[in-house]
């Protein structure tokens, strides 16, 4: 709101000392200046006291100019802003509290208008006379917005502030424009004035003398208030719309203040989600069932112990160390990826699979089933889709046995590990093969465990089916043997081999590429990301779109991985989903297809940049990897 | 039969002086250059391997199309070891055993050795040490004798599934290597492999550091590096072997506050270079540094900025950087692409 106010005609008629000191003049002179002129049309108008609504056959009410200086001198200029899109939204903004004049808050009104004579009168009529009489016919909006905040409705109306769901600098800032151009915007605003203002109110109601019973009794009255609007609204619903309302003029600042908040309170406090944390706390805290105290307790441990994070939860293998809490934090804020799950990259034994995997997943929101290993769900996802688009040749695992009706080999593909309702489940596949062979039921059910816990003294091992694993099992190859009523079974054979194109390789081959793939499958776009620019903008256009490429690890990871010999690159698969970006500079949220799914790390761009290009210079196509799926 | 002419021209670079590597073939081709020029191992998209040499062209391995190749060597230039990947834009898995071969130091006959990954020659070019990571197996192959039995060492399952440890033989029966604990601090070990017994010789005092060894001359160079995140500083220290292969004498040579990438390579000379990081007003950039072994100078050797990785392709030293490979250190300029006549005994 500029500080700078032409001075209206009505002050060079007076010939007095208050003469204003010129454009760039003084804003304190100002202000008193307008203060004079305020009283002394107050004290005129007093003996004009109109009621707006016996006034008949009245036009062209207007608000006397001195008034609206007054307004502009003595209200927050924050609050203006709400004010500035068009005159509906000033009126909107003039029926809360929030508007101040010389006097104080707004009771009255300065008005002008004409009668049907068109003969012009001055009067001070009561704010919400003008705004009945004025309101209605040019400004429906605001009825209805005034309605979402009265007793039946405030509630359900302020459940709209709880959580900010965004993840890019684009979003954040829309979602702050939209806030200044809502309608209901100031109403809210109003209420965190009144909460903010309890405590004052106290302090001054302690200092007001016990005789002014006047001033007491509006103070007791405001206080009451207050007090029953703080009920109503939650610390979240809070935070957020104060967050709003004091940054109104400073988008930047607003976002900042989102984007640097530690991502461990917010899921303290309910606006993220826990999954980010379950497997984290529990290791923490040594249980296996997390309440919303345990969460508060154990986001205040992220946050005060940031080295817990690097070494936390070993059995889903992963690379080590991970980023500390900060780092997590703050990559999450950015972060957009759909991860309501936990995978093992170290147990997946193909980092492409890993990968794709896990863009799938963001698509479709797999969560996965309980029963499997830590990368069945993951590989199943892959396993599927592919073999969906006729790619078969992508999924390597499969069960054989020869079929003696037909005097062939037969293989159907499968998953290791148990996976309820789908047809690549191992123990589903493997009881359809000795019901050809062997005759076993087709009823039976075969459960997938590992081989240690696999003990026929028990009883419970010796009836059913189980197929154990080995110790070093992974998603792309794992021993495993098969036992039936405790007796080891065979007539099939299982084998593991995995050779795809994540990109393409040979120029005929393009639709068996695993980008092509997503395409067809998820209905999907595929976009080349040349530089930061390509990134942030597709990020910030496309809330669901997730940046992935291929590099060489000693580049992207350095401090993990060392060169020895001349073009050394081991192709790693990574996804970007977030960005931050402070001066120009941008750093990246990525997941490589060695990391903990839910501990992204933060990497500059530069080590994104070498690492792609440097597999592309090894790549037979010479093919950019980097690209936006959406 | 295709004659190569290769000539290594010595351009001017935009980075600060520091010559940039360029070859009449394509880089990306190339897996091994001799450091007087006149052997070139290159690699084909049809999946072969050849040698080029005084202008003869020689196909050393054939596999199927777009098979990778890797050439390992060192400073005694005896033999090389190639490590093939024939699946290499097809699967991509860390973790995977590629087929290694071994071949005289400019030879074009490949012998099998073994299955495994990250070789390392050994003892003067006589043994090679290589990986099996999902066994957590350091093996140790003897090279010149086949009828000699693979050491195998076993190692705890490290909690990083990605770890791949140092290794360095002292003499036939002792073997430094790094390894980590379950809480990710790591330690140096010697193993001897007569009497099957683990020593461990130090350890990081905190996780969050990786520890490097190396060898160089007649000592064991150990860098304690610190990840990302978790910065515990960075020191390097050298240890001498004395006569009895007994290591002796262990002094700091280096010490820094920030997290320092490491990735250390040692020479044959009084040299050793490692990424070192700098301070730089409100930015950290990484450059290559060097540290002289008796007087313990330190010198900062480039100014790129975001160096990675630091190699040594037969005494040449280079700097990947973004698809380009800058010289360091090396053989002089030779700009002579003429045919080198063979001297008359």
């Amino acid at each position: 709101m500029s500080l700078f106010i032409f001075i209206p005609s009505s002050y060079s008629k007076e010939k007095t000392k208050d003469l204003p000191p010129g454009i760039f003049g003084s804003l304190k002179k100002l202000v008193d200046i307008n203060q004079s002129v305020y009283l002394k049309k107050n004290k005129s108008l007093l003996r004009r006291v109109k009621i707006l609504d016996e006034l008949k056959d009245v036009k062209d009410i207007q608000i006397d100019v001195d008034f609206m200086t007054s307004l502009f001198l003595h209200t927050q200029s924050r609050y203006l802003a709400l004010a500035s899109e068009d005159s509906c939204h000033f009126l909107n903004l003039l029926n809360t509290q929030l508007v101040y004049s010389a006097e104080g808050p707004v009771q009255n009104l300065f008005i002008h208008y004409q009668n049907k004579k068109n003969v012009p009168f001055e009067a001070l009529v009561s704010k919400e006379a003008f705004l009945k009489k004025v309101v209605p016919g040019n400004c429906k909006q605001i009825g209805k917005s005034r309605e979402l905040f009265n007793k039946d409705n405030l509630l359900k109306t302020l459940e709209q502030y709880n959580t900010v769901k965004f993840t890019t600098q684009k979003e954040c800032t829309d979602h702050h424009q939209a806030f200044i151009k809502d309608f209901k915007s100031p109403y809210v605003c109003d209420i965190y004035e009144k909460v903010k203002s309890t405590n004052r109110l106290k302090t001054q109601l302690i200092r007001t003398p016990k005789k002014n019973k006047r001033l007491r009794g509006i103070l007791e009255n405001q206080i009451s208030y207050a007090e029953r609007l703080k009920k109503k609204i939650t610390t979240n619903q809070f935070n957020t719309i104060r967050s709003l309302c004091e940054n109104i003029n400073y988008p930047e600042k607003y976002c900042e203040e989102i984007f640097s908040s530690s991502f461990w309170d917010k899921i303290s406090s309910g606006e993220k989600d826990t999954h980010y944390i379950t497997l984290k706390c529990q290791e923490l805290l040594g249980k296996t069932s997390i309440g919303p105290t345990d969460y508060k307790l154990c986001a205040s441990r992220l946050n005060n112990s940031p080295e817990q994070c690097a070494y936390i939860n070993k059995d889903y293998p992963a690379l080590l160390p991970k980023p500390n809490c900060n780092e997590i934090a703050t990559a999450l804020n950015y972060s957009r990826i759909f991860s309501q799950y936990n995978d093992c990259p170290g147990r997946m034994g193909n980092e492409s699979i890993s990968n794709i995997g896990r863009i799938i997943r963001h698509f479709t929101k797999d969560k996965g089933s309980p029963d499997g290993y830590c990368f069945t769900d993951t590989s199943h996802a892959f396993a599927k889709l592919n073999l969906e688009a006729d790619n078969e040749k992508s999924w390597g695992t499969h069960f054989c046995y020869f079929d003696k009706i037909r005097n062939t080999e037969v293989c159907h593909p499968t998953v290791i590990g148990n996976v309820s309702d789908s047809n690549l489940d191992q123990g589903r596949v493997l009881v359809s093969i000795l019901n050809r062979t062997k005759g076993l039921s087709s009823e039976t059910k075969c459960k997938v465990i590992p081989s240690i816990e696999y003990n026929p003294a028990i009883l419970k091992y010796k009836t059913g089916c189980y197929i154990t694993t080995e110790p070093n099992c992974l998603a792309s190859h794992c021993g495993l043997k098969v036992y039936y009523q405790e007796k080891p079974q065979d007539g099939f054979s299982f084998s593991s081999q995995f050779n795809f194109g994540y990109l393409t390789n040979e120029i005929n081959q393009e639709q068996y590429s695993q980008l092509k793939v997503l395409e067809r499958q998820l209905q999907k776009k595929n976009k080349a990301m040349l530089n930061t620019t390509f990134i942030k903008n597709i990020l910030d256009e496309h809330a669901e779109a997730l940046v992935h490429g291929i590099g060489c690890a000693e580049d992207i990871l350095p401090h993990f991985f060392k060169k020895t010999t001349f073009n050394q690159c081991s192709p790693l698969p990574f996804i970007i989903d977030g960005y931050k970006e402070k001066n120009g500079f941008f750093t990246f949220v990525v997941r490589t297809s060695f990391d903990d799914i839910n501990s992204p790390r933060l990497i500059e761009w530069s080590y994104i940049f070498t690492s792609v290009k440097n597999y592309q210079a090894l790549h037979p196509l010479n093919t950019w990897s980097l690209h936006a799926t959406y | 039969m295709r004659l190569i002419n290769l000539v290594l021209i010595y351009m001017a670079s935009t980075y600060a002086g520091l010559p940039e590597l360029s070859t009449k073939q394509s880089l990306n081709n190339i897996r091994f250059i001799s450091q007087d020029n006149k052997i070139t191992y290159y690699q084909m998209r049809s999946g072969s391997l050849s040698l080029t040499s005084n202008y003869q062209n020689k196909v050393i391995l054939k596999n199927k199309m777009n098979t990778n190749y890797l050439i390992h060597s060192s400073f005694h230039r005896k033999k090389m070891i190639i490590e093939v990947d024939e699946n290499f834009h097809q699967n991509y898995h860390f973790l995977k055993k590629k087929k290694l071969y071994q071949l005289k130091y400019g030879g074009s006959e490949a012998l099998f050795v073994a299955e495994g990954s990250h070789p390392k020659l050994q003892l003067n070019d006589t043994y090679v040490s290589f990986y099996h990571p999902i066994e957590s197996e350091i093996h140790l192959m003897n090279l010149e004798n086949k009828e000699a039995k693979t050491i195998v060492i076993p190692l705890n399952h490290p909690i990083n599934p990605f770890f791949v440890p140092d290794v360095v033989m002292l003499d036939p029966e002792n073997i430094l290597f790094t390894n980590m604990n379950k809480q990710g601090m790591f330690a140096v070990f010697k193993y001897n492999i007569l009497d099957k017994q683990y020593i461990n010789l130090i350890t990081s005092k905190f996780n969050g550091l990786k520890i490097e060894i190396c060898k160089s001359q007649n000592k064991i160079i150990v860098g304690q590096f610190s990840y990302p995140t978790l910065n515990r500083g960075s020191s390097i220290s050298k240890i001498e072997i004395d006569a009895t292969g007994s290591l002796v004498n262990q002094e700091e040579i280096y010490q820094s506050s920030l997290h320092d990438p490491g990735n250390i390579l040692c020479t044959d000379s009084d040299e050793i270079f490692f990424v070192k990081k700098i301070k730089n007003k409100n930015y950290l950039n990484t450059e290559v540094a060097s540290i002289n072994l008796s007087n313990k100078k330190l010198s900062i050797l480039s100014d790129l900025k975001k160096v990675t990785q630091i190699i040594s392709m037969d005494g040449r030293i280079l700097i990947p950087y973004r698809e380009k490979f800058f010289v360091l250190s090396g053989s002089s300029n030779l700009k002579n692409d003429s045919f080198q006549k063979e001297k008359k005994p």
